[in-house]
């Protein structure tokens, strides 16, 4: 009797360890799946970064630091030329806190626009190289310009020109991207 | 409340619903009847002319298109340029003379923005760039081609025109003349699709604004050859010419002159209500048919054109592309309003000068356009250009402040765009894009309705301006951004790519000199064995 006590009981030991282990097999932790969804935060991450590609984050672009943020559980407040508005949309497409922008990564200015004094460059090529986004043309020994349209004023150009011939300026209104004053 | 706000800035306003009617015409949602308040029309007595003046020594065209977006220059610097000659894309040079300039000018524009411009030193000669055409200053124009009344003469050059009419079109340089200067050519060349109504745009519904008016009560007759010309081209199932029923004088002059030429266009007297000339209650109106904002009246057989471009349309068919424009000058500080017809690129400041309007003192704000939809201009030295329909003169604003909204609804009832601008006053204020988005804050045209009727003096139109500018501008940022984003990638690519090439290079190249290193054990072998075997000879 007793053997048969026994007997059923480590059936029904048997049958709860085979149910749990098909339980946890179900329910198991999909890889691809999770690749698939820090793919997509990634993305949404970085649709929101303002794409100046300055590294002023600490990463080599605004992809990077998007993947950081998602897989490495970096800061949100890293972003400098995104300002405020970049980090409210980063909590809220988080659900974290909002911070403060980072003051070691750079302080937020408004939108600007390098220049490049054509008669002082000495046509290095150094800031074409420095570009991260190819707005600036010219060849060695010849003058370079910035393609204004494509400048987001990232300040990468300016440390490596020898000359100091590039500033930064308030980009100036035109017809196509005036705004009408907001009413008081 | 109402009429005390209204009559602060000088407009009669009465609120009462449009009614919407079985028949044609059938009428619009919202809109307000208007003190129309015609001054540049005098004392309303038939005598009504068109004042002409001489262009001045220098010309300023702007180099933008109706986006907004600059166009390239097709002239250079001292060159010679005629009367009619392309400066750039549907831009034609107003005069004859040199090229002084392409720089950045002041244009009209609510920011007194800058643009880029050709400037052109008048030779006062007037060389058309088509030897061909006799071109006659406006004066002896107008009474040539009102004593060319022969019918057959006129349809011979409708159907040369058609026959050429992609050319013609092309050299024309037609831009809409009723304020938003869509390329007519464009609109027309589209609209090979099957097109029920035509609607000649004849209603200029805005008070103080008198151009179209006193062109159709002058000119009657070249308009109606214009509008034969157009049903022609477009092959239209029905012609429209819609008129309100407050011009008459205009209305008489259309009719007889319709008759004169046999046309088979239809004059349809529309009730006089703002904004009856905006597009879409045009054709509200006309066909009955509501277009959605985000849809193409030519998509549902439709297309507008203002009657100013059909009397335009008729001077290039004879020869003279659009290079002027009639303009009223109105507005209660305006010593002498009068209609005058003005070459493209001529300053503000000359014209009102010319008219003897020139203003008395620095209060007096001038601006574009009509008393709703205007704008004052930074300053006076600034061109005119195919957009300016009016030029209004008007003493210092005094505007009530305005309270909180009390939601009483009178905005959504005159809105002839069919919005809730109450609502749209909120979303804006609080910035959230999309809400405004959704409730289609973009249909907005901009006519003032909502200003007019709110009791807390809320600046309605200035805050969707100024919304629907930040959104625009805001969805610009973003594109650069993604641009930005794509060049950034194409330039990873292109330097992990060299890099690699650069790794294989470096390869091959030791494996080249690893391979050349290598020495051949065999051939050694064979020449010691060689020498070896030598010796052994020698020592034998």
């Amino acid at each position: 009797m007793s053997i048969g006590i026994i007997f059923s009981l480590l059936l029904v030991l048997a049958m709860l360890i085979l149910m749990g282990s098909l339980l946890s097999y179900l329910t198991r932790p999909a890889d691809n799946a999770q690749a698939d969804s820090d793919t997509l935060m990634i993305d949404a991450v970085n649709a929101v970064l303002p794409q100046t590609q300055c590294a002023q984050c600490g990463y080599p672009g605004c992809r990077p630091y998007a993947t950081a943020i998602i897989k490495e559980h970096e800061l949100i407040n890293r972003c400098p030329p995104g300002g405020e508005r970049t980090v409210s949309q980063l909590s809220e497409l988080l659900g974290t806190p909002t911070l403060p922008i980072d003051d070691s990564c750079g302080v937020e200015k408004p939108v600007q626009l390098a220049i490049i004094d054509e008669a002082a460059c000495i046509g290095c090529t150094l800031c074409i190289h420095a570009c991260p986004v190819d707005a600036i043309v010219g060849a060695a020994k010849l003058m370079h310009t910035v393609i204004a349209e494509q400048c987001t004023g990232c300040e990468l150009c300016l440390p490596p020109c020898p000359v100091d011939c590039i500033d930064l300026v308030a980009p100036a209104p035109t017809a196509a991207n005036w705004q009408w004053p907001q009413p008081t | 409340m109402l009429n005390k706000i209204t009559s602060a800035i000088g407009l009669n306003v009465s609120l009462g619903r449009s009614a919407h009617r079985k028949t044609a015409p059938f009428g619009f949602h919202g809109g307000l009847s208007l003190d129309t308040n015609k001054r540049a029309l005098g004392d309303n007595t038939e005598l009504c002319s068109i004042i002409s003046i001489n262009p001045p020594a220098l010309l300023t065209i702007p180099l933008i298109n109706y986006r907004k977006d600059s166009v390239a220059p097709k002239v250079q610097i001292h060159e010679k340029v005629k009367r009619g000659q392309a400066l750039a894309d549907n831009i034609v040079s107003p005069v004859s003379g040199v090229v002084e300039a392409i720089e950045h000018c002041e244009i009209i524009h609510p920011g007194g923005l800058r643009a880029p411009c050709v400037v052109i030193r008048n030779d006062r000669l007037d060389t058309p760039i088509n030897t061909d055409t006799e071109y006659r200053n406006n004066k002896q124009e107008q009474q040539a081609v009102s004593h060319d009344n022969d019918n057959a003469e006129a349809q011979a050059k409708i159907a040369h025109f058609i026959a050429h009419s992609t050319t013609m079109l092309d050299q024309a340089a037609l831009v809409g003349l009723g304020g938003a200067g869509f390329p007519t050519a464009q609109k027309l060349l589209s609209s090979n699709q099957d097109l029920q109504t035509l609607i000649i745009n004849a209603a200029e519904c805005e008070p103080e604004i008198a151009c179209d008016e006193a062109l159709m009560r002058s000119s009657s007759i070249q308009i109606a050859y214009g509008i034969s010309a157009l049903s022609q081209l477009t092959q239209c199932k029905r012609c429209v010419v819609a008129i309100e029923d407050t011009k008459t004088l205009a209305i008489e002059s259309m009719r007889t002159a319709l008759d004169t030429i046999d046309s088979t266009a239809e004059l349809m007297i529309i009730p006089t209500r703002y904004p009856a000339g905006a597009e879409s209650p045009l054709i509200q109106n006309v066909t009955g048919q509501f277009i959605p904002h985000n849809e193409k009246p030519i998509n549902h057989g439709v297309i507008c054109i203002n009657v100013a471009t059909t009397y335009a349309l008729w001077q290039a068919i004879n020869g003279q592309p659009m290079d002027s424009r009639v303009v009223s000058l109105g507005g209660a500080e305006m010593p002498n309003p009068c209609n005058v017809r003005v070459r493209f690129g001529t300053p503000v400041s000359y014209v009102l000068q010319q008219t003897g309007n020139a203003p008395a003192d620095d209060t007096i704000r001038i601006r574009a356009g009509g008393p709703l939809s205007g704008f004052d201009l930074h300053s006076t030295n600034v061109p005119i250009t195919a957009m300016t329909n009016c030029i209004l003169a008007e003493a210092a604003l005094c505007a009530p402040a305005a309270q909180p909204c009390i939601r009483c609804d009178d905005c959504a009832d005159v809105c002839p765009a069919m919005l809730q601008p109450q609502q749209l006053y909120w979303y804006t204020q609080a910035a959230e894009h999309d809400k405004c988005e959704e409730l289609q804050l973009d249909a907005c045209i901009e006519c003032g309705c909502c200003d007019l009727v709110c009791p807390a003096s809320i600046k309605l139109t200035e805050t969707f301006r100024f919304a629907k500018s930040n959104a625009n501008y805001i969805k610009a940022q973003q594109q650069l951004a993604d641009d930005a984003e794509l060049r950034f990638l194409d330039r990873k690519n292109r330097l992990e790519q060299k890099e690699q090439a650069r790794q294989l290079a470096i390869e091959q190249r030791k494996e080249k000199l690893r391979s050349q290193k290598k020495p051949d054990r065999e051939k050694i072998n064979a020449a010691l064995n060689r020498i070896r075997s030598k010796r052994h000879t020698q020592k034998d």
